[in-house]
């Protein structure tokens, strides 16, 4: 890491304020997804039919193995953040690829997924498989929130490959602060689809 | 007052031009930022010439209505997204937050410079889709006008809003953060500046109110390409549930542009009277208030547009609210300014011109708020009146008086006192022949965002055309003193005000890292004498 | 290590809970609510928020709030929006 920023009183206070700033960050993030729990609570009261029955057309065996990917990537993580703290290299560079690995295979799973809905039909433009109402509604925020939840896998990737760059590079005790970012972002990634898992794959099973 | 230089100081050590788009510096920043938003609030007014010229006639003077459609929408997206939104903040208080805080740079100093490209990537993105045709739906985008009706590249412009929407994110989470960790020791809560209040108040909206602006274009992205989406109505989908999640984001936005003015007006009013603050908490939180309860009033833009009329009554009692604290502040000031030594500076000039203006926009705003009139008068030229009055009078009053208070501080020149006084009084002037006659237009039905009208609305509309015209000639004249003071202006002391707040202890312009050594703060910047001493006995008698 | 190893296993079980909730007793709205004790649990634990100081609670509730506002506020319209009080 680079050394203290002028402005900062010692190293604690930089990597703490850094803290704060990524949880402060992840609040806006978490509005960004906001408004599509808002789209989502608004279409399933007002059009509960439509919206279930389109949910019951999603693959749930893959929801469930991507959503228990996640949760082991997110727990590796979590663990290697002692490993930094000791010093041990090694392991910490196992866990980010592991990771690594993990996170590729959800996107790859993902994308199986989305084949076989643009396959059947589900996209709700023309020859939408389904005739309900709202089941286009579902459909469009199906694909949007998969996709930016996608998109933020693919920057929590971006980031995992530059921190293991930096741990072959640097010992590993001094990326206190970019391990402690990243492990933030990608738990608060986890914690979308957490959210997303039962609204997409679940509600709609009645 | 000494006159004695800096030696050498952020804007001498390293001239080259590479050294100033890659600082990482918040007072260099602060200037990249006055810069962009100066050039976009000039390719702003130049639409909004047009505007006010084609309307001098009835039949309007120059352009055909489609071409109108695009020159209004051209206005509001450039004058919210490219200069009210981030003039303030991210150029003023860039410059000014760490200084009043007493910190080295702001929390993550390359944040902030990436701020600023994102800001400039953004404003070039949409620029570029207005430059080639731009489009006709006004800056609101509703639904399915845009996603379904409208002509134009608005994925593009969507998308340089969207951008420029994770600047302010950015700048907002970098000063937050700042003022929670970066203050200099005993500077507590209650010894902030009012500035830094109002700055605080506004990221938190930047940091909660934009993601959901962000959300909303990529759903309307998504609707424009594929002609589908959710606010599809023929999926069933509620086009309202657009406006909903639009103005969730644009009506606190609105006190993004106010609110950083209410704190300069807060700095300046106290200095220019000799007199501490009347009611310091009060005015501080006021502007917590506004933020807070600027989230809980959107559905009043919604009134007529078909939501419930349960909704509407919530909304419209949850707008009266936002008078409140808003009320506080202007009554405040009143109390700082009673029986003070009054100097008429220019920076006290477009202070108390901001306090007239803001007191018309505001009372004219509970016209809106209240269900029955709104329904008259919503759509019409009263509500234009109303919002420029708040986000142009005031505001850009407001950012005038404080360009002209940290000016010395900024540049380290004075700038000739009399055309700055001169220049206050002419916007004041200007901008009310500009927009009072367009209350009353409203208030007799006339109907905005047309490009033509009735031939008995035309002796206002010439009224407000020629106020423009002073208007404008009114926002060039600082350019043109500025840019002498730039080079002839005399040397600025570095306290020119006898101010007291943190930023005037060090010299004009600081040097690079503000700050020696880390002052330690024992009082308010309050701390005014009364009055002058004697006098004030002797007024007393 | 025992921090994130007991952290997984009750997010696994939490996890099993919400798809045999929705899956084998058809009630899949309930599901949501394993899934809101999950995020809880991954913010807590793998974020770090049991152990850290105010400021970073602070945000986190600002979010979860400012949700609440947009959600809330938005179903006043949308949810009366055809009602009728009958006189």
């Amino acid at each position: 890491m680079a050394e203290t920023g002028i402005q900062y009183e010692s190293p604690s206070h930089e990597a703490e304020t850094a803290q704060a700033g990524m949880w402060l960050f992840l609040a806006s993030e978490f509005l960004f997804f906001g408004g599509l729990f808002l789209v989502w609570t608004i279409y399933r009261v007002t059009l509960p039919d439509g919206f279930a029955a389109a949910s019951r057309h999603t693959n749930i065996v893959i929801g469930a193995v991507n959503t228990v990917l996640l949760l082991v990537s997110g727990a590796c993580l979590s663990a290697g953040l002692p490993a930094v703290q000791s010093g041990n290299g090694r392991m910490f560079r196992r866990i980010l690829s592991g990771a690594l690995v993990i996170a590729l295979l959800f996107l790859a799973l993902k994308g199986l997924e989305w084949h076989e809905d643009l396959n059947e039909h589900l996209f709700p433009a023309a020859h939408f498989a389904l005739s309900e109402r709202g089941a286009g509604l579902f459909f469009c925020f199906y694909f949007v929130a998969t996709f930016l939840h996608g998109a933020h896998m693919v920057a929590g990737i971006v980031l995992l490959l530059w921190l293991l760059r930096r741990a072959r590079s640097e010992p590993v005790a001094s990326l206190r602060m970019p391990a402690e970012s990243v492990t933030l972002y990608w738990a608060f990634v986890d914690l979308i689809w957490i959210v997303l898992f039962p609204l997409i794959y679940l509600s709609g099973r009645v | 007052m000494s006159l004695t230089l800096p030696a050498r100081s952020y804007l001498t050590e390293d001239g080259r031009l590479r050294s100033w788009l890659l600082s990482t510096d918040h007072k260099r920043i602060g200037l990249l930022y006055l810069g962009t938003t100066t050039a976009f609030f000039f390719l702003g007014g130049a639409a909004a010439a047009l505007v006010r010229l084609q309307l001098i006639e009835p039949d309007g003077a120059i352009v055909s209505p489609e071409t109108y459609n695009r020159l209004f929408t051209m206005h509001g997206v450039i004058m919210v997204w490219f200069f009210l939104v981030p003039v303030v903040p991210a150029a003023l208080g860039n410059f000014i937050l760490p200084l009043m805080l007493g910190a080295r740079d702001l929390a993550f100093p390359r944040l902030n410079l990436l701020s600023w490209y994102l800001f400039v990537f953004g404003g070039l993105l949409s620029l570029s889709a207005l430059a080639a045709g731009g489009v006709d739906t006004g800056w609101t985008f509703y639904t399915p006008l845009t996603s379904d009706y409208a002509k134009g590249h608005i994925v593009l412009v969507t998308a340089g809003i969207f951008i420029a929407g994770f600047s302010t994110i950015a700048t907002g989470v970098n000063f937050i953060i700042t003022i929670h960790r970066l203050r200099a020791p005993g500077l507590t809560l209650y010894r902030l500046p009012l500035f830094v209040w109002s700055l605080y108040a506004t990221s938190v909206i930047f940091v909660l109110a934009t993601p959901v602006l962000a959300i909303t274009l990529v759903l309307l992205a998504f609707e424009t390409i594929f002609h589908v989406g959710v606010f599809d109505p023929n999926l069933g989908g509620d086009p309202l549930l657009f406006q909903h999640l639009f103005w969730f984001y644009s009506h606190p936005a609105v006190y993004i542009m106010i609110l950083p003015g209410l704190g300069i007006v807060s700095e300046i009013i106290p200095v220019f009277s000799r007199r501490p603050i009347f009611g310091y908490k009060f005015v501080a939180w006021s502007s917590v208030a506004i933020s807070v309860i600027g989230f809980l009033v959107w559905g009043h833009h919604m009134f007529v547009a078909g939501t419930s009329v349960y909704a509407a009554i919530v909304f419209s009692m949850l707008s009266y609210l936002v008078a409140v604290p808003s009320a506080i502040k202007v009554f405040n000031w009143l109390g700082t300014l009673h029986k003070g030594s009054i100097r008429f500076d220019a920076p006290m000039l477009y202070a108390l011109g901001f306090i007239g203006l803001f007191t018309i926009g505001g009372l004219t705003g509970l016209f809106l708020a209240a269900l029955a009139s709104d329904v008259h008068l919503t759509q019409t030229y009263f509500v234009v009146a109303h919002f420029h009055y708040i986000m142009v009078g005031a505001m850009v009053s407001a950012l005038f008086a404080g360009l002209h208070y940290w000016w010395p501080k900024i540049t380290g020149r004075m700038y000739p006192e009399v055309w700055g006084r001169l220049a206050a009084l002419l916007i004041f002037f200007g901008f009310n022949l500009t927009f009072f006659p367009q209350f009353i237009l409203g208030f007799q039905g006339m109907p905005r965002r047309y490009a033509t009208y009735p031939a008995h609305f035309q002796v206002l509309n010439v009224l407000s055309s020629a106020g423009a015209t002073i208007l404008a000639a009114a926002y060039l004249l600082p350019l043109g003193y500025f840019a002498w003071s730039l080079a002839r202006g005399e040397r600025a002391p570095a306290n020119p005000w006898g101010a007291l707040g943190l930023e005037w202890q060090v010299p004009s312009p600081p040097p690079v890292e503000n700050f020696r050594e880390t002052p330690t703060v024992t009082g308010s910047p309050y701390a005014y004498p009364p009055m002058e001493d004697g006098v004030q006995d002797a007024a007393d008698g | 290590m025992w921090r994130a190893a007991t952290t997984l296993l009750g997010l696994l079980s939490l996890f099993t809970a919400e798809v045999v909730i929705a899956v084998v007793f058809r009630m899949g709205l309930w599901a949501l609510l394993p899934g809101i004790g999950m995020a809880g649990l991954v913010a807590a634990r793998f974020m770090g928020l049991d152990r850290r100081e105010n400021l970073p609670r602070i945000f986190a509730l600002s979010g979860v709030f400012w949700l609440a506002i947009l959600i809330g506020l938005t179903a006043t319209d949308v949810l009366t929006r055809h009602m009728v009080i009958a006189h």
